[in-house]
């Protein structure tokens, strides 16, 4: 897990966050606030510079040497191609009706967090020059792009999240299945997800990410209701997926709830971290400065 | 389990509705959308399963509460037959002490126990013994007659009269708390006619409803009573003679001869032989000689072979009392006599009052009446002392002197006197007494104490004022013009302010009548002074199973003794056995007689016809249902049908349900 940077929360405000007009706008008040957070953190050895050139070595190819660049500098370099130094990142959100869910005290719903995180990500990646795929997990990888990272892609994606979440159920697991085909090698999976899927399920294709040395990031984004269950009447629930509906006694059901989704969050992150993965559970009345971060971490460890 | 007040089961109907709706329809109102039941699942199957059985539980809870609360207030009690019995009999007992005649109490009572002793489970039995004002009954519906025997010999032996008028209505009454397939009233009484008076002929009894008299077959007892005995003059003297008048009744057909003892403080004093003729009363004074001026009590024994013998005793008692005093004006007659102080003072041991001169100092509210016999002026010395006294209340008796300041008193009064136009020599008698007058009403009967045989030489014709109450006239005699409307009072009584007078229209010297000498003339002025003294009007002779009037003197009684001086009772004075008894109050200490009543004596029978269907009415009701417990006026009448009452263990088992209630129920939907 990287460090927090725990000051960018000090000028960060959710609720600010929230009413931001626009999905970019959103991201790009993520990033800047990570980013000007940045100087502070105690994060150091992270390198936001990447190689664009090396030295002639016998055997490259002559159409890959710079000559403006010799012309310079009297010495022989070869221009490497951006898939050689960029990152592929993929961005998978989880756009199952759940997702649309947004609790008494959220100011945002976890679909809407979803997409302003993933936006920011967005911005973050086109600044690092690294490329990006994007893809949505219903009940199959919907309107997956495969990874660039030109401008105009970038802008693509981005008109990509102005959807809704609005696959009838979530089946993480099965909308996963045909990564093997898409994700290449050595690449950075994050996956944005209320998880409502077992552990054992999700393992699989975790598993095989692993195997192509893929790093896999969880973020699990929840409500603070879904967390603390701090419903204190009887109520009648409708659960958004399948619309059965209960009606339930939450004193009485608290203490076997919260039990649940602890031991439930509990096993995605052991079966994450035991895949070498990262986890990260986010609350969508907090910003998610950590998942830049976390991101970030990753990113230099693979470099 | 049967239920008194079977109403309130409407009351548990009722409130459970509300409660059952709120339970079956109540939802919470509110209704979320939650992203996934994921961590509910399990959580809720279990817990609504739960929630539902919870939910059942906590409602059956609820309506077992209410519904035992509302049998609580319906008086849930244990019959005292489980079944319902066959019969239920009230046998009403006459506790009069007419059925003591020995010629057939035996053969009554023997057969009023058979149908005691019959009584079980399945035939239930209630006593009821039948006194003059009230029945006592023996308690509740019994099927043990061992109890109720021993309640019968303590409670059915009665010395006092009996009255029928309502006794049907009420058995009827007790029937009707009782469940049975049959049910009997049935009378034991002898065949006297005194009780029936004022009985219904039309007797509304239900058809379920049997009537059975036992009665004695045809038998007449033989009765001779003492009727009265009592001291005539105030004992107000150490040493005084007393008069103890006796009145002894012969109720056969023949002459029959015996002898009245006389006991004086326990002491035989004198023996007295008595003719009684058939079907006749028979007055007679006898003259007791008191040691000490203290609270004394005596009793006649009438010694003569009758079949009813309880009535041939009668207790009397004198208490020390002043001797009234009577004032007087007037009256001196030719020869000296005054017959009035020779009728109430007829020697210095036996005195019925005192006399005094008429003045201001004699004239008090003390005073038991004025004689006057002369007229007074009310302007006069004498007429302002006696005309006041007469507002305040004050009673005189005036006798008629023909002179003029006798007729300006009279006028006074509102009477006028009309000229009389008689010859010197008009002989009247009295005629149309009013015998329902206490003065007369001891000289009512065959020869009405021969008043009609005195003899009025030329009394006055007076006019009475309207609110006079003339209790005898004058007979017509020789006068003419005399019509029925213009009869001519002999005496009247007539209220002045709070007070009012006596007008005797003669004067009572040899002149004007021959009264002085007459029989009537001593026992008319002893009467006078009973009616217009109040003191002589304290009852200290009663009857058995007759409660004092509260007006009388036995008020705040605290001691209540035989006159052997065995103690009865501390605080309440009830005669219900006769006897002379020493009663202590908060005035003092006096004798009390108490006596048969005199009436039970009369042993005039009813005719043979005379049967129970004869006065059961025709047009006879339907069944009549059993009532229910709150009809009834007492609470003994709920305590007569239960054997047990369950309201507590239903109001516990309400209590239990609440709180199980409470503790499962919490504060939410549930």
């Amino acid at each position: 897990m990287s460090q927090v940077l725990p000051l960018a929360s000090e000028f960060l405000d959710i609720e600010l966050f929230s009413r931001l007009s626009s999905l970019e706008l959103q991201a790009k008040y993520l990033v800047n606030g990570f980013l000007s957070g940045l100087h502070k953190s105690p994060f150091q050895g992270s390198s936001v510079e990447f190689k664009e050139f090396r030295d002639y070595q016998p055997g490259d190819e002559l159409k890959l040497i710079d000559w403006k660049v010799y012309a310079r500098t009297d010495r022989l370099h070869v221009r490497l191609r951006e898939e050689e130094t960029n990152m592929t990142v993929y961005l998978l959100v989880d756009s199952s009706a759940s997702m649309n869910y947004k609790g008494p005290k959220a100011v945002m719903s976890k679909w809407d967090y979803s997409r302003a995180l993933v936006a920011a990500f967005l911005i973050f990646l086109s600044r690092q020059r690294d490329s990006a795929a994007l893809g949505f997990l219903g009940a199959e990888l919907e309107d997956f792009v495969r990874g660039r990272s030109s401008p105009a892609h970038y802008h693509q994606l981005m008109g990509k999240l102005h959807r809704n979440a609005d696959s009838p159920v979530s089946r993480l697991a099965d909308a996963m299945r045909p990564l093997p085909n898409l994700v290449r090698r050595r690449s950075i999976v994050i996956v944005f997800s209320d998880f409502y899927e077992s552990a054992e399920k999700l393992e699989s294709s975790v598993s095989f990410l692993q195997h192509i040395n893929c790093e896999v990031i969880f973020f699990h984004i929840m409500d603070p209701s879904e967390l603390d269950f701090d419903f204190d009447y009887p109520i009648r629930m409708q659960e958004l997926e399948t619309g059965e509906s209960i009606t339930i006694n939450p004193d009485a059901l608290r203490d076997d709830y919260l039990k649940n989704m602890k031991k439930h969050t509990a096993s995605i992150s052991e079966m994450l971290m035991g895949l070498g993965g990262d986890y990260l559970l986010l609350r969508t009345d907090e910003v998610p400065m950590r998942a830049l971060g976390e991101y970030l971490a990753k990113r230099s460890a693979m470099s | 389990m049967s239920l008194a007040f079977i109403g309130f089961l409407a009351g548990a109907i009722g409130i459970s509705v509300p409660i059952i709706l709120h339970l079956m329809l109540k939802r919470p109102q509110e209704k979320i959308k939650f992203p996934s039941f994921m961590f509910l699942a399990a959580a809720v199957i279990t817990k609504s399963r739960f929630n539902n059985l919870n939910k059942w539980i906590i409602l059956i809870l609820r309506c077992l509460a209410l519904c035992c609360l509302a049998i609580a207030f319906a008086w849930p009690f244990l019959p005292k037959f489980n079944e319902m019995p066959e019969t239920a009999t009230v046998l009403l007992w006459d506790n009069s002490f007419s059925m003591t005649a020995n010629i057939y109490a035996g053969d009554l009572r023997g057969r009023a126990e058979k149908i005691i002793r019959e009584a079980d489970p399945s035939h239930t039995v209630m006593v009821g013994a039948v006194g003059a004002k009230n029945i006592t009954w023996s308690g509740s519906f019994e099927g043990s007659p061992e109890k109720l025997l021993e309640w019968f010999n303590a409670s059915g032996q009665g010395s006092g009269s009996s009255y029928f008028a309502k006794i049907f209505d009420v058995a009827v009454s007790k029937l009707s708390e009782t469940p049975s397939k049959k049910k009997k009233i049935v009378l034991v009484t002898d065949r006297q006619k005194y009780p029936w008076l004022r009985c219904p002929s039309n007797i509304q009894l239900g058809q379920d409803i049997e009537l059975q008299f036992i009665m004695p077959e045809n038998k007449v007892p033989r009765n001779v009573a003492i009727n009265s005995a009592r001291i005539l003059n105030l004992f107000a003297e150490q040493g005084q003679s007393l008069a103890l008048a006796l009145e002894l009744k012969n109720y056969t057909n023949e002459k029959l001869e015996g002898n009245v003892k006389i006991f004086w403080m326990d002491k035989p004093m004198q023996d007295v032989n008595v003719i009684l003729p058939p079907l006749q009363s028979v007055k007679t004074i006898i003259k007791i000689e008191a040691a000490e001026l203290k609270p004394s009590f005596g009793k006649a024994v009438l010694d003569i072979k009758d079949d009813m013998t309880i009535d041939n005793e009668r207790y009397f008692c004198a208490n020390p009392a002043k001797l009234p005093t009577i004032a007087m004006i007037g009256g001196e007659t030719d020869d000296g006599i005054d017959f009035i102080k020779t009728a109430l003072a007829p020697s210095t041991n036996m005195k019925y009052a005192k006399f005094a001169e008429l003045n201001a100092k004699t004239l008090s509210p003390d005073t038991a009446f004025a004689v006057i016999r002369e007229g007074v002026e009310p302007k006069s010395e004498m007429g302002k002392i006696f005309f006041p006294w007469l507002d305040e209340g004050g009673k005189a008796v005036v006798i008629w002197k023909n002179d003029l300041k006798m007729k300006n008193m009279l006028l006074s009064f509102g009477i006028t006197e009309i000229l009389s136009l008689g010859t010197q020599k008009d002989v009247h008698r009295l005629s149309d007494i009013d015998f329902n007058h206490p003065l007369f009403k001891p000289f009512s009967g065959v020869s009405s104490g021969g008043l009609y045989d005195i003899m009025f030489l030329n009394p006055p014709r007076l006019r009475m004022p309207e609110n006079a109450n003339i209790t005898a006239y004058f007979d017509n005699g020789t006068r003419e013009n005399i019509d029925s409307l213009n009869r001519d009072p002999a005496i009247a009584e007539i209220p002045v302010g709070k007070g009012g007078i006596i007008i005797l229209a003669t004067g009572i010297d040899r002149k004007n009548s021959d009264w002085p000498a007459r029989p009537s003339f001593l026992p008319f002025w002893r009467e006078m002074l009973d009616y217009l003294n109040p003191i002589l009007k304290e009852d200290k002779n009663l009857t058995a199973d007759s409660p004092p009037d509260p007006c009388d003197g036995l008020k705040a009684v605290t001691n209540v003794t035989t006159g052997e001086g065995k103690l009865i009772t501390g605080n309440l004075f009830y005669p219900d056995k006769i006897g002379n008894f020493m009663v202590e109050s908060a005035t003092g200490k006096k004798i009390v007689s108490v006596n048969v009543p005199s009436e039970e004596s009369d042993t005039a029978m009813l005719p043979e016809n005379f049967s129970a269907e004869s006065l059961v009415a025709k047009d006879r009701v339907e069944k009549a249902k059993v009532k229910e417990i709150s009809e009834f006026e007492d609470y003994q009448a709920l305590e007569n049908r239960q054997k047990c009452s369950l309201w507590w263990p239903f109001m516990a088992a309400a209590i239990i349900f609440a709180l199980m209630e409470l503790v499962l129920a919490n504060r939410t939907a549930l």
